[in-house]
């Protein structure tokens, strides 16, 4: 490992950057890396566990026979000399016109999959076959369509591939629907602008043949639950033009591809999953910081550590990937690693922060820095893990593990070159998953177990959708009152319950004659979001400038840009001076600041109606009776609809670095509302109070309860803490006893709580099993929250009731209680 | 629509009436974004909703279908047919001055060489009325007001959608008179009312009729002609300055929609105000047709 120590704190003044730092660590390899990781007494011990992935040949097949020999030229031309088996598997099915989903890691080469799948049925129909392609991004649509563009050039051929997006001018978008064989746009250029003018594109539709899709992972959630409702209009307006298209998709590896392309699209697709392409070595670590204070058994802070780790695994000679789990995250530790380039041997510049909020060029600056090697670090959130070619860096560093395993993969799957080793490694926090999965690693290199979430059938977004489609077509219904031939929505129960709402308490709709018509000079695109880019998010504004330097989701806003927070980029700091809350506009002066802001906020959640329930009863405490009296009730599980109002009281400043409280001030917002779906636990006051919780620290550990059912929600469930809010009542006013309630944070919830209702016995030993081995005495953030939070009997109070919910007995369906 | 799922459609996509909840909440029952997505489109709601503004008696509500429909009979579709002499006056010139109108001079003041050539007294003079002026494939073309010269007379056909489920018919009728026909003649219908007969008819494997069709749009040549003399380039004023029009209990376009979904809802509804919007529309593009020949022969 040579003379530096790694340690990155030999001389005190900052090191030349040209100097000898950089020139000594420019000779540093992966390998060298690790060596030094798992040998220097500094570091050996915190690393947990070294996992090795060996690498891997590559596993080749001949092109396919019935291959056009013109693509298989076409291949040679670029130095293919033959196909992955993984290729080859995949433009097999696709030419036997199937549903095919490639599942492979990033840089298998799924580009080529459906590459010569969509350019053989152009041979084939002599140039009338036409595909849609939707790409996450315009960057990824725009790249695509210049290899698409260079391919049909090379084969000679007069077709024409376009991007459609809205960057697209008026004047070349009718040439793009008339002679547009391949159309490349993404989700919301279909939503918005191609499904309601169909008719403009009649010539496509008459003849589409595929639809592809790449990334079929990242939809999930509202934005998936949407887009598959797209899909659902988009396959009803080809069967109008007569066209059945089949669909390609491509993917990150997958827990279970089949259902997710199912309920994405309907069909039971064919999946190719196992990779033929050749791979270095990956070399993975789980690192677990240090336990600072054994009594409180917490653990020294992540952001803190990686800062640390830093100085030994950045370097000039390699390109690192910092992953944060917050926005915040990533401008502190930008901010924190750009002061110490000069001990890494790197310039300022060198370093770069990447989130989603920062403004299109400067995104596209630094993918192309990471392209070409300019830039050396990098610090992001997830919106790196999305599809955006950075081409493969050599180092990753998770800080936290990101909430699930396709995300852990994703974002490992960042670095990883063909020849040479890479590393990942990940910094468990102080968090119950972290620490659960410190102790556990082996359910991280595993095989994947959670499922995406995506419900298409959610009524919110289902009704919007409908009314989208209805302008489009219109809805026939049968005797009975359902939808007639209408393979699409007719497979969903309620579509022709929504119409009727639509047409009868909206109006949005016209019934005539078993017939939905449009019915409103409205244009419903235009108001309908997909969910991936909310237009309500509020925008920020330099006063000086005048100029946008951001925005942010609405429901985030009032904890993050109220007047007096301090909004960062880039590791620069901005004051907010007024926050329009009612225009959605935050006005930020720079300031230079050094401390930034944390908001807390009040939540409260009222039951609207209740679905579900399953409960335990106990004989009654009554030692006159003989026979031990009534069944009363023990504990029980519900879920239901739930109202839920969130208030941002006020906000604390903490100095960089220390961490030090310096202030705080309260916050005047309006309250954000949800109308949202729950999982609720409740215990009667008697059990409660033999499990202590009547004591004065009752509503502190009940919601120290809360809070780790919570953070191991998901282990369950393929979800990130923020999907999942927490309220916790000690007497709620609707039972009129002790509630916890866990709700889905999308208006209408996207099932959530219905996974979690469903999984509550793998939740509840989860959280009891977190609870029971952290090393803490009296509770800490990686358990129930610290002592000072849930009170000296705290952690005591909350283990004894959840070890009560999980060893007290069975729970049984049981009915509602009624209405109070 | 079982009520269970009825109940649970408002309370998530309804703003619950403040009035129908008699223990006042001292917050609102509906999240911000959704009911700001609601009142957004509450507006749109409002817009084709009846205005409190006065409208005279012409434009008065009626109940049932429209006066004097007649059914073809080779395509089923409704129209209401009106005769008018072609010495009749609209404004300050007779109908029949369109036939007057330079040809030189149109196709000048159009860049339209086509026009040299045509038999003016076989333009179809076109003008619609439509539900939306976003397009897409959910506004209808409710009203085609189609007219030409018959001999003295000028025959205004007005091809009214009884029934959404009638718009193929209303459709293919139409392109079948604007194939028959020499010419175009519009205001401002190359970027409006032709895209929205296009998409429809697309939309149902009807031909569109426009491809080498000459189209006389006045809106850009008397725009040209007349830059900067008058407040604006609408119709409403072009007709009147330079042809001397002006309409008594005109129903402005922007009632069009909300009359035809009052009439489809079976409510009352201010449709004969539009047929009479779109017969005077019509009339004008007659003789403003002469005001551009006259305008471009001026300019020389």
């Amino acid at each position: 490992m040579g003379n530096s120590s790694g340690t990155g704190r030999i001389g005190a003044e900052r090191a030349p950057t040209e100097g000898g730092e950089r020139r000594a660590r420019s000779a540093r390899g992966v390998e060298e890396l690790v060596e030094w990781l798992s040998s220097d007494p500094r570091w050996m011990g915190r690393m947990e566990r070294w996992h090795r992935i060996p690498p891997r040949p590559a596993r080749t097949s001949a092109f396919p026979e019935r291959l056009d020999p013109r693509l298989v030229e076409l291949c040679r031309s670029r130095g293919i000399e033959e196909l992955y088996e993984h290729q080859a598997r995949f433009v097999e099915h696709a030419l036997d016109g199937e549903d095919t989903l490639i599942a492979t890691p990033t840089a298998s080469g799924k580009t080529l999959c459906y590459t010569l799948a969509v350019l053989q049925r152009l041979l084939e129909t002599k140039g009338s076959a036409r595909s849609l392609f939707l790409f996450p991004t315009k960057a990824l649509s725009q790249d695509q369509t210049a290899v698409l563009t260079r391919a049909v050039e090379t084969l000679g051929q007069e077709w024409h591939a376009y991007t459609y997006d809205g960057d697209t001018p008026p004047s070349v978008r009718r040439t793009l629907r008339d002679r547009g064989h391949l159309v490349l746009t993404n989700p919301w250029m279909l939503h918005a602008g191609i499904l309601p003018n169909h008719s403009k594109w009649s010539e496509l539709f008459r003849d589409l043949a595929y639809i592809v899709i790449d990334e079929v992972h990242t939809l999930s959630g509202v934005f998936g639950s949407s887009v598959a409702n797209v899909l659902r209009r988009l396959l009803r307006i080809a069967r109008h033009y007569g066209s059945n298209p089949r669909f390609l998709l491509c993917s990150a590896t997958l827990a279970d591809p089949v259902g997710h392309a199912r309920r994405l699209t309907g069909r039971t697709v064919r999946v190719v999953s196992e990779d033929g392409s050749p791979s270095g070595e990956k070399i993975f670590g789980v690192y677990n910081p240090p336990i600072l204070n054994p009594v409180a058994g917490l653990r020294a802070n992540a952001l803190e550590e990686a800062r640390e780790l830093a100085t030994t695994v950045c370097g000039p000679s390699h390109q690192t990937i910092f992953f944060c789990q917050r926005r915040t995250s990533v401008e502190v530790l930008t901010r924190y690693l750009k002061e110490s380039a000069g001990q890494m041997g790197l310039r300022p510049e060198e370093i770069k922060g990447y989130r989603g909020g920062y403004l299109p060029n400067l995104r596209r600056e630094i993918e192309q820095g990471l392209r070409d090697g300019s830039v050396k670090v990098v610090v992001s959130t997830n919106a790196l893990e999305l599809g955006i070619d950075i081409g493969a860096l050599d180092v990753a560093v998770l800080v936290g593990y990101p909430g699930s395993q396709a995300s852990f993969w994703q974002r490992a799957g960042r670095v990883g070159r063909r020849q040479k080793p890479s590393l990942a490694l990940v910094i468990a926090r102080s968090d119950p998953v972290d620490q659960y999965l410190a102790r556990h690693p082996e359910r991280l290199f595993g095989a994947a177990r959670e499922e995406l979430g995506l419900d298409p059938d959610n009524l919110v977004i289902l009704s919007e959708q409908l009314k989208c489609a209805a302008f489009e077509l219109p809805f026939r219904s049968d005797e009975q009152g359902q939808l007639r031939d209408e393979p699409e929505f007719g497979s969903v129960d309620a579509a022709s319950g929504v119409l009727d709402y639509l047409a009868e308490d909206s109006r949005f709709l016209h019934k005539q004659s078993g017939t939905w018509y449009w019915m409103s000079d409205a244009y419903p695109a235009q108001d309908v979001t997909l969910g991936g880019d909310d237009p309500d998010n509020v925008l920020i504004l330099d006063v000086e400038t005048k100029k946008a330097i951001g925005e942010i989701d609405r429901p985030s806003s009032i904890t993050t840009v109220h007047q007096g927070a301090i909004y960062q980029v880039q590791g620069d700091t901005w004051k907010v001076e007024n926050f329009d809350h009612k225009n959605r506009r935050a006005y930020v002066r720079h300031v230079e600041s050094d401390y930034f802001t944390e908001a807390e906020l009040d939540v409260e959640v009222r039951v609207l109606r209740l679905e579900e329930r399953l409960l335990r009863e106990q004989r009654a405490q009554d030692a006159l009776l003989e026979d031990g009296g009534e069944p009363v009730l023990d504990a029980d599980l519900q879920r239901g609809e739930v109202h839920v109002t969130s208030v941002a009281t006020l906000y604390k400043k903490i100095r960089f670095y220390t961490r030090e409280n310096v202030g705080a001030e309260d916050i005047h917002l309006p309250p954000e509302e949800l109308d949202s779906e729950a999982f609720i636990l409740t215990l009667s006051d008697e059990t409660a109070n033999r499990l202590g919780l009547a004591s004065g620290d009752r509503g502190a550990a009940w919601r120290g309860v809360g809070a780790v059912l919570r953070r191991v929600a998901p282990l369950v469930l393929n979800c990130q803490p923020k999907d999942l809010g927490l309220s916790t009542q000690v007497r709620s006013p609707h039972f009129q006893r002790p509630a916890i309630f866990l709700y889905d944070t999308v208006q209408g919830g996207v099932g959530l709580s219905e996974v979690l209702f469903r999984s509550y016995r793998e939740l509840l030993r989860a959280a009891h099993d977190v609870v029971a081995h952290c090393a803490c005495e009296r509770g800490c953030p990686a358990c129930v929250g610290p002592a000072e939070e849930v009170g000296m009997l705290g952690k005591e109070t909350a283990l004894a009731v959840l070890t009560h919910f999980v060893q007290g007995g069975s729970f049984a369906p049981g009915e509602l209680e009624p209405e109070r | 629509m079982s009520d269970e799922l009825r109940a649970k459609l408002g309370r998530l996509l309804k703003p619950r009436e403040a009035a129908a909840a008699p223990p006042p909440t001292p917050r609102p029952a509906v999240s911000p974004p959704l009911r700001e997505q609601l009142q957004r489109r509450d507006a749109r709601v409002a817009r084709q909703a009846p205005s409190t503004v006065a409208i005279a008696d012409s434009a008065a509500r009626s109940v049932g279908p429209p006066s004097g429909l007649v059914a073809c009979e080779r395509s089923g579709t409704r129209a209401r047919i009106t005769r008018l002499s072609g010495g009749s006056a609209h404004g300050e010139w007779p109908l029949a001055s369109a036939l007057q109108s330079e040809r030189a001079a149109l196709a000048q003041a159009a860049r339209l060489d086509a026009l040299r050539e045509l038999p003016l007294e076989e333009a179809l003079y076109l003008d619609t009325e439509t539900t939306g002026l976003s397009g897409g494939a959910g506004t209808y073309v409710f009203l085609v007001g189609l007219a030409r010269f018959e001999g003295d007379s000028f025959e205004i056909w007005q091809g009214f959608l009884d029934s959404p489920a009638d718009e193929a018919a209303l459709l293919a009728e139409t392109a079948r008179r604007i194939r028959a026909a020499s010419c175009v003649v519009s205001f401002f219908g190359k970027s409006f009312d032709r895209h929205r007969l296009e998409d429809k008819m697309r939309l149902f494997g009807i031909e569109p009729p426009f491809a080498n069709k000459p189209h006389l749009d006045l809106y850009w040549p008397l725009r040209r002609l007349h830059k900067g003399r008058f407040a604006d380039c609408r119709l409403r004023t072009l007709e009147r300055e330079l042809a001397g029009v002006t309409r008594e209990d005109d129903l402005p376009g922007s009632f069009a929609p909300a009359a035809w979904f009052d009439y489809l809802g079976q409510r009352a509804h201010r449709l004969e105000g539009v047929f009479q919007h779109n017969l005077d529309d019509v009339k004008s593009l007659a003789v403003l047709l002469h005001a551009l020949s006259r305008a471009q022969q001026s300019a020389g």
